[in-house]
């Protein structure tokens, strides 16, 4: 008898309050400060956190904070300071358009969601660089092991209608 | 699961979401070389109708179980029921959502009213259980791909003392109270961390936990289902509810002989073998225990909500809000340094007090939360003792009625057979 006035009343609230789609976790870019862990604590390696460009906010930059050509860099400094955040895999491409402005394009395959040239951008230059989960290789784990984790708490659970989170407008 | 999600590959258009004002460098509205901008290939999570087929695949399992366990009484058909839900569950779901970490979203449904809950994540929290209330844990045995995993591996198993069984037999119950009472809270998903073989199923996971999912496999393969039996949260409500199954596995399909032949046959300790005479003394004893206990179970109530207050702070440091704080108060106090979390705080231009307050708030609720909790877990350990000195009586073997996984290894070790006659020179085959 109790069992069913519980059971009852846990699953009329429940459907009150459900939805149709599903939901998935995401990241929100205002949010983010880029401290790493999204490279090293999401259950799959490379981790499902990719770098996504929004090229309608970036600034096709001669000189570009996210991307440094690696060989300019010794390879043994590490810091936090402009010049050694740069892609630890080359994973970004950079094409001469005209003028000063030079393209900018991120090999999804390479990268590792370090976060070290969205951290360049977003402190130097436009942020049009940012994380985000992709979803077709996250699991969806029903807890997130990154935003189990997260400093700065910006990974949350979204409606699987509005799967990303990008800032400026694209389209 | 990959495959559609890449059919899906289109290219999205999205409303302006953070429009980031303050761009520093601006390049040409329209390049002189005719350059277009070019889009975001971005992949949107899986199809929605994925989710009636997780459904569709959870009701044909659990009604084929149902079958083979109650009607065909078919250990070689649960056995292949099981395989193949541990390959859709398992290694092509990848393990998640299953209903053994759906009880957190339920608690976090109940605790958050922020918080939608997806139907597909209530469907199985609800399935399984309103299942069990006809045909038993036919979930454990067929359809739960961490059982199946445990279950495959299970070569030799070794007997547990019955008084050790029922003692880790209460964790389960510990799990839900805790686990449920820090997803009530938002605090975290316990239960989910400490997932067996997520890990297995994706090939991939942190350290921490493949070397949980080592560790299981490897006892389970000398202790049958140690995982089910000593730890899942899932167990502790379908053992509430499988007692008042509609149908229950029966060892014997007809009428029991006491051969004894199904003795040993379970290898989790989940045969009732017939009471023994008892003495008037032993009555005596038993009615004395049974009344001391029930009268001791408000004292057991009180201090496990006591302890629970003495606990809840402690658990309140899990939730990243009041640790958040805490490590704020340390540094304004010159006590401890700069942390990542007290960075991106000030990063993101907080106000503490406005922090403090919250996590004074977060940690009162969780200390609240657990002290029920606490008192639950009392509850259970009170009953459990009154339910251990009671005497039972039953004249045949009997499978549990709440500890039967319902996996049909002992149907095979009953010479009965189910017109009543006996079977000559009856060999069991394993399975």
């Amino acid at each position: 008898m109790a069992f069913l006035i519980i059971g009852g009343g846990v699953g009329s609230l429940a459907l009150r309050r459900s939805t149709r789609s599903g939901e998935v976790w995401q990241i929100d870019p205002a949010k983010c400060t880029q401290c790493g862990k999204c490279a090293t604590s999401c259950v799959l390696a490379p981790s499902a956190v990719k770098c996504v460009h929004s090229f309608k906010i970036c600034g096709y930059c001669k000189l570009c904070f996210g991307y440094f050509e690696s060989e300019s860099i010794p390879e043994n400094l590490t810091g936090t300071s402009a010049e050694y955040q740069r892609c630890p895999t080359n994973a970004i491409s950079r094409r001469f358009i005209e003028g000063p402005y030079y393209e900018y394009k991120i090999n999804q395959q390479k990268c590792v969601g370090c976060g070290l040239c969205v951290r360049g951008c977003t402190a130097y230059g436009n942020g049009s660089f940012q994380l985000q989960i992709s979803h077709d290789l996250c699991k969806n784990c029903n807890q997130c092991n990154i935003a189990r984790v997260c400093p700065s708490q910006a990974i949350s659970r979204v409606s699987a209608a509005t799967p990303y989170l990008i800032k400026g407008r694209q389209s | 699961m990959k495959t559609p999600a890449k059919w899906s590959v289109i290219a999205l258009a999205f409303i302006n979401f953070i429009v980031q004002a303050q761009s520093k460098f601006t390049p040409p509205t329209e390049f002189k070389s005719g350059y277009k901008l070019p889009i975001n290939q971005l992949v949107l999570p899986r199809a929605e109708w994925w989710q009636f087929a997780d459904i569709a695949a959870l009701v044909i399992a659990l009604v084929l179980t149902g079958l083979f366990t109650l009607k065909f009484r078919s250990r070689r058909g649960i056995f292949f029921t099981m395989l193949a839900s541990l390959a859709y569950f398992g290694f092509l779901r990848q393990g998640c959502v299953c209903p053994v970490g759906s009880i957190q979203n339920i608690a976090l449904v109940v605790g958050n009213n922020a918080y939608t809950l997806p139907i597909l994540v209530s469907v199985f929290f609800a399935l399984p259980l309103i299942f069990s209330l006809f045909a038993g844990r036919s979930f454990c045995a067929g359809v739960c791909p961490l059982g199946a995993m445990q279950d495959v591996v299970l070569i030799k198993p070794l007997r547990i003392p019955l008084w050790l069984d029922s003692a880790l037999n209460t964790i389960p119950f510990i799990v839900l109270a805790i686990g449920g009472a820090l997803a009530f809270t938002g605090t975290a998903f316990l239960i989910c961390q400490f997932d067996p073989f997520v890990g297995f199923f994706r090939f991939s996971a942190p350290f921490d936990m493949m070397l949980i999912s080592g560790g299981v496999l490897l006892i389970s393969t000398v202790i049958g289902r140690p995982y089910c039996r000593f730890f899942c949260p899932y167990s502790a409500l379908l053992r509430i509810t499988a007692p008042l199954s509609k149908w229950r596995v029966s060892v014997t399909p007809d009428k029991c002989i006491k051969c004894r032949l199904c003795e040993n046959s379970c290898p989790f300790n989940a045969i009732i073998p017939p009471s023994p005479e008892y003495s008037k003394s032993d009555v005596i004893n038993s009615r004395r225990r049974v009344i001391a206990f029930i009268a001791l179970l408000p004292v057991l109530i009180i201090s496990g909500i006591f302890a629970g207050r003495a606990a809840g702070p402690a658990l309140s440091r899990l939730d990243v809000r009041v640790r958040t704080a805490e490590m704020m108060w340390q540094k304004s106090n010159g006590l401890a340094g700069d942390t990542l979390e007290t960075q991106a705080f000030e990063a993101q231009s907080g106000d503490v007090n406005e922090l403090y307050k919250d996590a004074e708030t977060v940690k009162n609720k969780i200390t609240v939360a657990v002290m029920y909790a606490c008192g639950f877990i009392a509850l259970v350990i009170g009953l459990k003792l009154i339910g251990y000195n009671m005497l039972r009586k039953n004249d045949s073997y009997l499978a549990h009625p709440s500890d039967c996984f319902a996996c049909g290894r002992c149907y095979q070790y009953c010479p009965v057979r189910g017109d009543g006659s006996v079977a000559d020179g009856h060999v069991p085959d394993n399975l």
